[in-house]
């Protein structure tokens, strides 16, 4: 079998609201292995700069490049096949967790069985609650199912931007156990200002 | 629509044995099917659209058939154009729902990131199309019995509803996606459906009308029909071809 290289590079990348330049001709090549930690105060564009990865927003000048094998993927096209988190990310509160998952999973084509969703939801420390409705959750367990929901179809590229809001120490060790899980075979792209965090990354962009 | 993607069949960490993860993307329609049955499901356990939509229409049935006195001597026109005002405002009150809903509650994020843009249209679009429906089931029966409507030509009067409501709910969800998408308020969603719908609406009505009288012209009538059906799918083409700009847009 092949083995995965992946790459991900920011050329010039430019980004404004209205007036308010928020990313500034920002350049940058993260390598397969690599985990890059974006900081920077708040509204220097930390998220924003993640969603424009994500392919969720388009630069308004520059390009971002997703490099898998020396196959070139702009973010739009590969979005679904790339692992995001955010504040902002929500699942339907009508549904259990167990519902939430099946139904993204199926639309990226993925059969998850039984012991699948199982093992995902120990895996955030969710075992047990996979049936109760997400309404019924508190927000540390919600951002643990983020968790499950980026992480369920094995992404070679992880985007988290805030990954240890509202969770407890053994929440933060399950989000630092999966950064270093998916550093190894990919890359990972953190935005935070929390110091701990910072830690995880092997490269540092600072905004702002 | 293909697109490649290397990443198919690989084993990136360690994954149960019996996942199935196969990289390539689910066909649209498959994708389609998954989010209405997602949206049925939501509105099985909360109601939210289907609720409003009914309160609003029977109580304007009610109101509408106890004001004209059980429809005793109203004219085919009238009988239509009641009929169509019930429709059209019942399912403006409740199709709108679909997606503002996902807006406000940041679930179409998580949309965009599992699926095309086209399969939320699609999926959407049925859900809506089916919540049409089962609107006109419920009140044209109703409506046929308090005002003592003439059903003279049952099946051109099915085919006139069938095709009005089609236009009605792919109106409404383009509509929608607009209001929802640009953060607009839900206020403009009558407003900006409302010149959109006019030309159907006066069809429709025009074709009812047609279907209470015994003496009605065929060939208007049947042309009615086909303007009918010609207004979906202009909107079908409409909203496949927008849909994807406004969906992806900021």
């Amino acid at each position: 079998m092949t083995p995965l290289k992946l790459q991900i590079s920011f050329e010039n990348v430019f980004k404004k609201f209205g007036d308010r330049e928020v990313i500034r001709d920002i350049s940058c090549d993260i390598q397969h292995g690599q985990v890059l930690v974006v900081a920077g105060p708040n509204g220097s564009g930390k998220s924003t700069f993640l969603r424009i990865a994500a392919g969720l927003l388009k630069p308004d000048r520059g390009e971002v490049h997703i490099s898998l094998n020396d196959i070139r993927f702009d973010p739009q096209t590969y979005r679904t096949q790339l692992g995001y988190l955010s504040p902002d990310l929500t699942f339907y509160n009508e549904l259990s967790a167990v519902e939430n998952l099946l139904f993204f999973s199926s639309l990226r084509g993925i059969r998850m069985q039984h012991d699948d969703l199982a093992s995902i939801l120990e895996m955030v420390g969710l075992r047990g609650r996979g049936r109760d409705p997400v309404s019924a959750y508190s927000t540390g367990m919600v951002q643990r199912l983020k968790f499950a929901f980026a992480v369920l179809h094995h992404p070679p590229l992880l985007l988290l931007d805030e990954p240890t809001s509202y969770l407890d120490e053994s929440g933060y060790r399950m989000a630092e156990r999966i950064v270093k899980s998916y550093k190894q075979n990919g890359i990972v792209m953190i935005a935070t200002n929390d110091p701990k965090e910072k830690e995880w990354g092997d490269l540092t962009l600072t905004l702002g | 629509m293909g697109r490649s993607n290397a990443y198919t069949g690989v084993d990136m960490v360690a994954q149960p044995k019996s996942s199935q993860q196969n990289g390539a993307t689910l066909p649209i329609i498959h994708q389609s099917l998954l989010i209405l049955r997602k949206d049925i499901l939501l509105e099985l356990r909360n109601r939210a659209a289907l609720q409003a939509i009914l309160l609003f229409s029977i109580t304007t049935l009610i109101v509408v058939g106890f004001s004209a006195g059980g429809g005793a001597n109203l004219p085919p026109d009238t009988l239509a154009s009641l009929l169509w005002i019930i429709l059209f405002f019942s399912a403006f009150s409740g199709l709108s729902h679909v997606f503002i809903k996902e807006e406000e509650s940041n679930t179409a994020i998580a949309l965009r990131l599992t699926s095309e843009a086209n399969a939320v249209l699609w999926g959407k679009l049925l859900f809506n199309t089916l919540l049409t429906f089962v609107i006109i089931m419920i009140i044209s029966p109703l409506y046929f019995i308090l005002l003592n409507a003439p059903i003279i030509q049952p099946g051109k009067l099915a085919l006139s509803l069938l095709t009005g409501g089609i236009g009605l709910s792919v109106s409404a969800t383009i509509i929608a996606v607009i209001i929802a998408r640009s953060h607009g308020k839900p206020a403009l969603y009558g407003a900006i459906g409302f010149p959109i719908l006019l030309p159907m609406l006066f069809i429709a009505v025009d074709a009812t009308r047609l279907t209470f009288q015994t003496y009605s012209n065929i060939n208007v009538l049947n042309r009615d029909i086909l303007g009918l059906a010609s207004f979906d799918v202009l909107m079908i083409v409409t909203a496949g071809l927008l849909f994807p700009y406004v969906w992806e847009s900021e």
